[in-house]
């Protein structure tokens, strides 16, 4: 136990920030600012459970099942992601090679990085599932012994996707391998998803009415609403027990944690975890250290026909291996799916607002949401720009010592990003201008705005990069779970996405070409500042007197 | 991407239908009175499950709706009975529930809910033939027969 008990908190160590813990000051404002963000998520869920009645249900309570949806949806993306950590985490990651050295028992090293992504995934239900759930039961007025129960059952729940992850993580190795040698398969399936994806989009447009409107019809989307949950209800048994579970059995007019049924649930859960954890041992273990021992210093193919070197000017160099780079990198599916997503949803957007008799109040309003929904997607995937820099581990070392001004190299990797990003505004752009009347000039000062706060938050994100990088983590584990920047990203990404909608929806009334002029001019020097902060930090960091 | 952000952005995208699906929308000067003209009962929601109706037969051939008997341990039992009523723009949509009031076991609660509770003496089995009339249209009801066995 005292070699388990290391060996966790020696990875810990690597992949989370303990510094705080050397300050009295720090350690009291981190444990301040962790209470603050759980209140802030349980609140946001209380209120948006409030909501719902006076939006929705007539009946004026939410029906259970609509917690079925909600966890369903969150237990299906933990478990996702769980098998695809898992899988670089166990088989591919860079610290097995420095592990197995160690004078521990093997078992040991496999149980640690388990422990770990358990570690990760109870402080994920922290701050996002038990929140929602706890707003949920303040809601219905089930505080006390089912707030008590609800902390008690996820320390065991959060070891579900875990173990399903870590069990899934096996046939997802053999894909991933597989794709890596027959790049052409992985190419056609993408090439199917994404058409599986299109041909979902045209059949979910062709679904939508000629006429909306949510008030006549709130008893149609009510019935469906409730419709959706019962099936919901009724296809996911095993997430539906999990729920019964967390929120009491029904006994008349409330839910009661003291019945048998909520132990009988408990106890199916216990020993599914228990199956999962044999099957995890018997199965996940042996080719973990299969794969832990094979020698790696003779995996690299050797490629017996190779292009003869051509001689290209710096920026084609430095841009040519970027791009070989980051195509080669997994994270370049979150930004293509962004891309080609948003000037769809624009498009699906409208045509439901089209469908809809809007006063003028309400033509402002869709102005001001549509260019919400252009930009906050993209500003989001931005988070994995505040990781690229670091990502390179050990090697970003070296942009030091290139002869050049380090300005090239960075921001040529930034460069495939920008572009494609402006690509996706202007299609979108151009989308939003087919429903509402936009002449020529206020399509691309409105184009041109939106590129501004899209470039402005690449720069801010890959400053903040820069400025706290993490590369040591990368180099060691290949992934961080829990990278700031990454927060601190997606935190600017909503603010300035949320400041520029609203202050677009304030502006629309004096004309829509003054208001393309100044959100235009807004763009601008957005992105004019961050380039400017991004170029100042880079002199600190990598010019040396 | 995170799963917190996805969920965070699947929600912006709905309310940005929502808010302007029910604060945008033109406000009619002129709004008549739509009767209901159609009313089904379809769906029995209780305890954490949702019965569909069925359609049996009488004696002379004539059609009803009914529930399949309910089997509870429990002593009260709370209803919600649901139904589609039509059009979608009709403008009173409320309902009256009507039963044999002589069964002192079953009441409606404040929140329009059907309450069946145990007799106290007797067999332990409520039933009743329970109709749901429009209020603005008195002539549209339907009914369903509902039975519960109390173990």
């Amino acid at each position: 136990m005292k070699h388990l008990k290391a060996l966790v908190m020696m990875q810990l160590k690597d992949k989370l920030d303990f510094s705080f813990l050397s300050s009295k000051q720090r350690t009291i404002s981190k444990i301040v600012f962790t209470i603050l963000k759980f209140g802030i998520v349980t609140a946001v869920s209380y209120v948006v459970f409030m909501l719902l009645p006076m939006l929705l249900f007539t009946s004026g309570r939410v029906p259970p099942n609509i917690m079925v949806f909600i966890f369903g949806l969150i237990f299906i993306l933990s478990t996702i992601s769980c098998t695809v950590g898992l899988m670089k985490n166990l088989y591919f990651a860079d610290d097995n090679k420095v592990l197995i050295t160690f004078p521990v028992n093997a078992n040991m090293i496999f149980v640690s990085k388990l422990i770990i992504y358990y570690f990760f995934e109870l402080k994920r239900s922290l701050f996002l599932t038990i929140p929602i759930f706890l707003g949920y039961e303040v809601f219905s007025k089930m505080i006390g012994l089912h707030t008590v129960w609800l902390f008690i059952a996820f320390i065991f729940i959060s070891a579900l996707p875990v173990l399903i992850g870590a069990v899934l993580s096996i046939p997802a190795m053999f894909i991933y391998r597989f794709f890596r040698k027959v790049p052409v398969v992985k190419l056609l399936t993408y090439a199917a998803v994404a058409a599986a994806a299109v041909f979902a989009s045209v059949s979910l447009i062709s679904l939508i009415p000629d006429k909306i409107n949510l008030i006549e019809q709130r008893g149609t989307i009510e019935r469906m609403v409730l419709e959706g949950l019962k099936w919901c209800g009724d296809h996911v048994y095993p997430v539906n027990l999990l729920v019964s579970m967390l929120v009491g059995y029904p006994t008349g007019f409330e839910y009661s944690i003291l019945h048998l049924n909520v132990l009988l649930y408990f106890g199916i859960m216990v020993g599914i975890i228990v199956l999962l954890s044999a099957l995890v041992f018997f199965l996940s273990r042996p080719l973990f250290f299969g794969m832990m021992s094979k020698s790696f210093e003779f995996e690299k193919k050797l490629i017996s026909k190779t292009n003869p070197n051509k001689k290209r000017g710096v920026i084609a160099t430095f841009f040519k291996t970027e791009l070989s780079s980051l195509l080669r990198s997994g994270i370049t599916a979150t930004f293509i799916i962004m891309y080609l997503a948003v000037p769809v949803l624009i498009f699906l957007l409208n045509k439901v607002y089209v469908a809809m008799d809007t006063d003028t109040e309400g033509k402002y309003m869709t102005y001001s949401f549509n260019l919400l929904i252009m930009i906050l997607p993209l500003m989001a995937s931005n988070a994995v720009i505040a990781t690229l820099y670091s990502r390179d581990g050990r090697v970003s070392y070296l942009r030091k010592t290139f002869p050049l001004t380090p300005l090239i190299p960075l921001v040529i990797k930034v460069i495939p990003m920008l572009i494609c990003s402006a690509i996706s505004i202007i299609a979108s752009v151009i989308v939003f201008s087919r429903f509402v009347s936009l002449s020529g000039v206020e399509i691309t000062l409105l184009a041109i705005g939106l590129i501004g706060m899209q470039w402005g938050h690449v720069f801010f994100c890959a400053t903040a990069d820069l400025m706290n990088p993490q590369n040591e983590a990368y180099a060691t584990t290949g992934n961080v779970d829990d990278n700031p920047n990454e927060t601190s990203a997606t935190v600017m990404a909503f603010i300035a996405s949320a400041i520029y909608a609203f202050f677009s929806y304030v502006i629309i009334p004096e004309g829509v070409t003054t208001a393309c002029v100044k959100l235009c001019l807004i763009g601008i020097v957005f992105m004019v500042a961050l380039i400017y902060m991004f170029v100042t930090k880079i002199k600190v960091y990598f010019y040396e007197k | 991407m995170k799963k917190s952000v996805i969920l965070i952005l699947i929600a912006v995208y709905v309310l940005s239908i929502g808010i302007v699906g029910t604060i945008g929308l033109n406000v009619r000067v002129y709004a008549p009175n739509i009767k209901p003209t159609s009313l089904v009962i379809t769906q029995l929601a209780y305890l954490d499950k949702v019965e569909d109706y069925q359609v049996g037969e009488k004696e002379g051939g004539a059609q009803y709706k009914y529930f399949s008997q309910i089997r509870t341990g429990e002593d009260v039992l709370v209803f919600d009975l649901r139904y589609n009523i039509g059009p979608d723009d009709a403008t009173d949509k409320s309902v009256v529930y009507s039963f044999d009031p002589s069964n002192p076991n079953i009441t409606v609660n404040e929140a329009g809910q059907l309450v069946f509770t145990r007799p106290t003496s007797g067999r332990p089995i409520v039933a009743a033939t329970v109709t749901v009339t429009a209020k603005a249209n008195a002539s549209l009801s339907d009914s369903v027969y509902i039975s519960v066995r109390f173990t």
